[in-house]
């Protein structure tokens, strides 16, 4: 985009996007799904198109939300040592962590196991059907952009490598038996993958409606 | 695929052209002179032409860190009572029990997520912000570059937080032999999530504008 087509306004504002990188300007295209578009200046990844976006994050955050509770009452391991047996839920990691006084380590594992996944399926469910019936709800912008920013606090995937290590380092101590709300919280893991991989942002706002 | 191909050399940024890009959902607005605050008409997030002050914020998250970083690494992050003997650990001594039992990966990831990451966080973040400041020319799209792999990566070093978090509730067999939290944790948590902010504050397109 050059400074002479801008003064001719030869091209609309709606047909130009910034890179939000390197605040380039750049002629918006409508590319194919699976293709990837790259900011020319600064190799940034402004879209990926994909195959039916919504329809996808329905399902996986109606499947997530369903296993979610599950995951987080059900306990994921129990220790075995001297005849005694200790097992606990993730609920019960964030207690465990209160009762010893370390409330702001109790807080962050609690918000970025619990509270923030949660919320991601929620939110990312309400603005799937929302979009998926053409309702013209006003509070989508606004929200699609709270699921936005929160995303990156959501660490399920680092807590599961959390659990694996916690395991190699318990195997000598004593015995350990996995519980059904690991299976549950590695499904949910998974979900949460697939629901990330399978993610395009530009689908959503494309569909969502102007604020005002 | 690659926008914009066969654009001439005169390359034209948002800022030069008059506009704003909303970084939430990337709509266009025209900037109006003598309005203090503009609210994007898609998606109603507060307009910013930069993030606000963000150097300032990001220098002092930094050196927020850095400063917590001495704690974190220095205190217990957690004390081990086996069969009523106490001993507090920390993360580096971790680390060596880990490669005294041989685990040598294990050891490696640990190494890598709680003491390299945090480190090499804190320096990148820092050097691009002194290369902007030092207004260098060169190196644009490579510490563009960098500063997104620092991005993705920084979130990984709450690894030790969630081993802490499994261990404390798992290892609470009374009073002999239990597993409990110590204060280098609390340290580590807050260098994880204040350098996780600075990289939140810190505004990329400032590498392309110091030149």
């Amino acid at each position: 985009m050059t400074k002479s087509q801008l003064n001719n306004r030869s091209i609309e504002l709606e047909g130009l996007i910034a890179c939000p990188e390197c605040d380039l300007l750049i002629r918006k295209t409508e590319p194919d799904p699976g293709v990837k578009c790259f900011c020319p200046r600064c190799r940034s990844m402004l879209f990926h198109v994909k195959r039916k976006p919504v329809e996808t994050a329905l399902i996986l955050s109606l499947t997530g939300l369903i296993l979610f509770l599950p995951a987080m009452v059900l306990p994921i391991m129990t220790l075995n040592a001297f005849g005694l047996e200790q097992s606990a839920n993730i609920l019960q990691w964030v207690s465990a962590l209160f009762r010893t006084g370390f409330y702001m380590v109790g807080i962050v594992v609690l918000l970025t196991v619990v509270v923030v996944p949660l919320l991601k399926f929620l939110l990312l469910f309400y603005v799937s059907i929302a979009i998926r019936m053409k309702t013209d709800w006003s509070n989508l912008g606004p929200i699609f952009r709270f699921y936005k920013r929160i995303d990156e606090w959501g660490m399920l995937e680092i807590c599961m490598l959390g659990i694996l290590i916690s395991i190699i380092k318990l195997k000598d101590l004593a015995q350990i038996s996995y519980g059904i709300g690991l299976f549950c919280f590695v499904l949910v893991l998974t979900i949460n993958l697939i629901a990330s991989v399978t993610f395009d942002e530009h689908k959503y706002w494309s569909s969502i409606k102007d604020v005002k | 695929m690659e926008l914009g191909e066969g654009m001439d050399k005169e390359r034209l940024t948002a800022r030069e052209a008059g506009l704003v890009n909303c970084l939430d959902c990337h709509r266009l607005t025209t900037k109006e002179h003598g309005v203090l605050q503009m609210h994007c008409s898609h998606c109603g997030a507060i307009l910013h032409l930069r993030k606000t002050n963000g150097m300032a914020r990001t220098w002092a998250l930094l050196i927020t860190s850095l400063i917590l970083l001495f704690p974190a690494n220095l205190l217990p992050i957690m004390t081990v009572t086996y069969l009523g003997e106490r001993e507090p650990n920390t993360i580096i001594q971790g680390i060596e029990h880990f490669l005294q039992e041989g685990d040598y990966l294990i050891a490696i990831i640990i190494f890598f997520a709680s003491i390299l990451v945090p480190i090499f966080k804190i320096m990148g973040i820092m050097l691009i912000m002194i290369s902007i400041q030092k207004k260098w020319q060169t190196w644009l799209k490579h510490r563009t570059l960098m500063f997104r792999v620092i991005k993705f990566i920084g979130r990984w070093s709450m690894l030790d937080i969630f081993v802490i978090a499994v261990m404390v509730a798992l290892v609470n067999l009374g009073t002999l032999t239990s597993i409990r939290p110590a204060p280098a944790a609390t340290y580590f948590a807050a260098v994880v999530i204040s350098t996780m902010l600075a990289s939140n504050t810190f505004d990329t397109r400032l590498i392309w504008e110091s030149s």
